[in-house]
């Protein structure tokens, strides 16, 4: 029973010369791709009311896919309605094209809170009535433009089973972080019939509650983080490191070298903290705004990404001028 | 081979002396290649005894390769982060000295490493050089083919796309998750999946197997015998219990998916409708399981159902290897579920609580006598041993929570009586139909198709009970041609 603990890794070689960077793609813009990637697919999940794990796989199906295939021949948006798409169903819940087509549309529309706010379209000062229904003319998908992105959608689809060789097992942490807060006895008294839990803990409820939520949003954290350890580490590494964080920043004291019982070398575990603590991309409290196509640019407080084939390949340009 | 029909045996010869010409010199290049490989591996070797002196750590690097890519400064971080347990921060400090020469695992508890598969694009079709078509189904095409490089002989089933408008179909993302997760010696082996030109051109690469379990029983002159029976079901049970354990169902359990190789051992195939399961269950389509396989339950139209669908089958199976036919050959859902009544009775409340709620069982009238309830294995299976009797009533219990579960049965006393189960080096061999040429059209139901669920309505007819001479005209089976046992 070696499968839940394991699940496919990214070679070294992989991980420093990327497909991306080969055709000429800076790595700076690169990883703002795959940010605002995780970001849109994290995003339309949570519209979409998906459960996190369907959101994980398709974050990690697109970060794999990458690994094999550039930004070039396979742009970021279909990539991301594909993953979303292959993790619906490979997790079970469904979704049509078409919802996802959709919200993804929404998502990167005017009308959507990922866009630049200075870019704003100016709308007509009139009535509520006609700017809502402007609103909505913003993220329509005319026929036309559903029919192209569906055929994108399932041919990308396609692409990344292929990119992947069919091998899409995604082994998640959260259920390992939470068998293991469990036979740590920290959750509470009764979850551990083995294990009287250490006396030190305060065994108050709202903090288990809490407990388990700080280590999920740790391991959630991690999948957009720019080291993308979840193509590094195997699943109960990563489990280890949110519990050990979570743990200090609630006080909670776990038995000692407790890491070594699920097979995390402390230098691991190490390393992992600190990729965590790190943060993802906009450590220095920068926004990110999404558009589909337009300029990179920086305003105040914030930056803009544009995710559109074109886009991208302006900006790849301008950067080579420089 | 319809077009061919007398010339069966003769192109099979032709095809045979071409074979084993060709095995003779694959083999000669394999020697030599063999050779080569030696040589090189001795000079590797040496190479990599003189460098791993250098660097100790090149083990570790291979196996958690993100913690040796990190430049060292980062790891020195690590030890100096705030706030850790005091109670191990003298450690901490060996630690931090430690670092740079990798070998940390001295004095410490040794941890499991886990090895990980890579992240790697498909092969193409072309690597395989096609032989010969084995079998042709709607989920696509079985051939026999050779790997170019390696000069294996492997089956590729072909996956069946044209028609799909969802992008690439749920059940085959299950049928290749599930395979790939469930990795035993009784189970196929899923080598690789390869792809053509086009982006719906998807194979699936496994272990070629020389025959399957329905086709030997119809072609062989006397059944399985009890020692190999129980070989058969054991290695059957172990696969189902591996199955379960890695919360997978395979719902499509019958002879013609159990592959059988010259080796005695027999191996699950076909997962196109398994998939993973959860506790507690959700509903679940009803249109699994092939119909002479189907438990009551399913029939029934129970939406939860576990994985007690697949002890019934491995219960049918189990009965059709002794039997040498399918125990209950239904030709509709209903038929289906008056046969087992028939045989195994009409459930009791008290037998099987709660059955009267399902869904189609309202709507059907049972005749409900003395006569009717309990089961009849014994007449049935008159040469079986008590204990196999056991068995098989445990595996066929129409109440699904009191269904043996895979892990039981193997425990089950059936398997210590005389005989023994048989070794599997000591299995007969048979020749290989798939291996040479097309095979027969199964005569038996195949898989559900997507759909609505059927509702079932009628009487149950119980006529075969009542008869003393009922069914006998089904006791004896027709000559027809059988295969010469080795």
């Amino acid at each position: 029973m070696v499968t839940i603990f394991t699940t496919p890794l990214a070679t070294p070689s992989q991980l420093s010369t990327s497909p991306s960077q080969l055709v000429g793609i800076p790595e700076s813009i690169e990883q703002k791709l795959r940010l605002v990637a995780c970001r849109l697919i994290q995003a339309a999940g949570i519209l979409m009311e998906l459960p996190q794990p369907t959101i994980s796989t398709a974050i990690l199906l697109l970060q794999r896919y990458y690994l094999t295939t550039s930004l070039i021949t396979s742009p970021l948006l279909q990539t991301c309605l594909a993953s979303l798409y292959l993790s619906s169903k490979l997790t079970e819940h469904p979704q049509k094209p078409r919802d996802i087509i959709n919200i993804f549309k929404y998502l990167l529309s005017p009308a959507s809170p990922l866009h630049p706010p200075h870019l704003l379209p100016k709308l007509p000062e009139n009535e509520e009535g006609t700017k809502k229904r402007s609103q909505k003319n913003l993220y329509y998908v005319s026929e036309g433009d559903y029919t192209a992105l569906k055929s994108l959608l399932l041919s990308t689809e396609a692409k990344i089973l292929r990119a992947l060789g069919f091998n899409t097992t995604v082994n998640l942490p959260y259920s390992l972080a939470f068998n293991y807060l469990q036979s740590l006895g920290v959750l509470s008294s009764t979850s551990t019939p083995s294990s009287p839990s250490p006396p030190s803990n305060p065994s108050n409820p709202l903090q288990h509650s809490k407990l388990i939520s700080t280590t999920f949003a740790y391991l959630t954290d991690l999948l957009c983080s720019p080291s993308q350890v979840y193509l590094t580490h195997h699943p109960h590494e990563l489990a280890v490191a949110g519990i050990y964080l979570a743990a200090r920043d609630h006080g909670v004291k776990l038995p000692e070298r407790w890491w070594e019982v699920w097979d995390v070398e402390r230098e691991t575990l190490g390393f992992l903290v600190v990729v965590l603590r790190g943060g993802t991309y906009g450590h220095d409290g920068k926004k990110v705004w999404i558009v589909e196509e337009g300029d990179f640019e920086e305003v105040d407080g914030g930056e803009v990404v544009a995710i559109g084939a074109g886009s991208v390949e302006k900006e790849v340009e301008r950067l080579r001028d420089l | 081979m319809s077009s061919k029909p007398k010339s069966r045996w003769d192109t099979e010869t032709a095809e045979d002396a071409a074979e084993a010409a060709r095995r003779k010199a694959e083999k000669e290049a394999k020697k030599a290649l063999k050779l080569e490989k030696a040589r090189k591996a001795e000079e590797e070797a040496v190479a990599a005894a003189a460098r791993r002196r250098h660097e100790d750590g090149e083990q570790y690097a291979q196996q958690s390769l993100a913690v040796s890519d990190e430049p060292p400064s980062k790891r020195r971080k690590v030890s100096a982060e705030p706030g850790d347990d005091a109670a191990t921060s003298p450690r901490r400090k060996k630690h931090a000295s430690n670092t740079a020469n990798g070998d940390r695992d001295t004095g410490e508890a040794r941890l499991l490493r886990f090895p990980a598969p890579e992240i790697k694009p498909c092969n193409s079709v072309d690597d395989y050089e096609p032989l010969n078509r084995i079998e042709e189904g709607s989920y696509g095409i079985v051939s026999r083919a050779r790997h170019i490089a390696s000069g294996e002989v492997v089956a590729l089933k072909k996956l069946k796309l044209e028609g799909e408008t969802d992008g690439f179909p749920i059940t085959s993302l299950r049928e290749i998750q599930t395979l790939m997760a469930a990795r035993h010696a009784n189970v196929v082996n899923l080598r690789e999946v390869v792809v053509g030109e086009q982006l719906n051109q998807v194979y699936i690469v496994m272990d070629f197997i020389e025959h399957d379990l329905k086709t030997l029983l119809d072609d062989m002159p006397e059944p399985f015998l009890q020692s190999e029976v129980k070989t058969l079901m054991l290695q059957l049970l172990s696969a189902t219990a591996t199955m379960h354990t890695n919360w997978i169902m395979h719902r499509d359990l019958k002879t013609s998916n159990l592959l059988m190789n010259n080796r005695g051992q027999i191996k699950v195939a076909d997962f196109g409708l398994a998939r993973y399961f959860g506790d507690p269950c959700l509903p679940l389509t009803q249109l699994v399981v092939t119909l002479w396989y189907r438990s009551p339950e399913l029939l029934l139209g129970a939406q939860k159902y576990g994985t007690a669908i697949d002890i019934w089958s491995i219960g049918c199976i189990f009965a059709e290897l002794i039997l040498k036919e399918p125990l209950f050959q239904g030709k509709s859902e209903i038929d289906q579920l008056s046969k087992i009544f028939e045989l195994m009775g009409v459930p009791t409340d008290e037998e099987w609580p709660g059955w009267r709620r399902l869904p189609n069982s309202k709507s059907l009238r049972f005749p409900r006598t003395k006569q009717t309830t309990g089961h009849l294995l014994r007449s049935k299976f008159p040469l079986l041993t008590t204990n196999g009797v056991s068995l098989l009533s445990s595996l066929l219990s129409l109440d699904p929570s009191k269904r043996i579960t895979a892990e039981e049965a193997l425990k089950h006393p059936y398997f210590r009586d005389d005989p023994k189960p048989k070794s599997e080096a000591m299995f007969p061999t048979f020749p290989s139909k798939a291996g040479q040429e097309k095979r027969r059209r199964l005569n038996s139901p195949s898989a559900p198709m997507r759909g609505d669920a059927p509702q079932l309505f009628g009487e149950v007819g119980l006529a075969g009970r009542s008869g003393l001479f009922a069914g006998l005209e089904e006791e004896e089976v027709g000559g027809g041609f059988s295969l010469k046992v080795h």
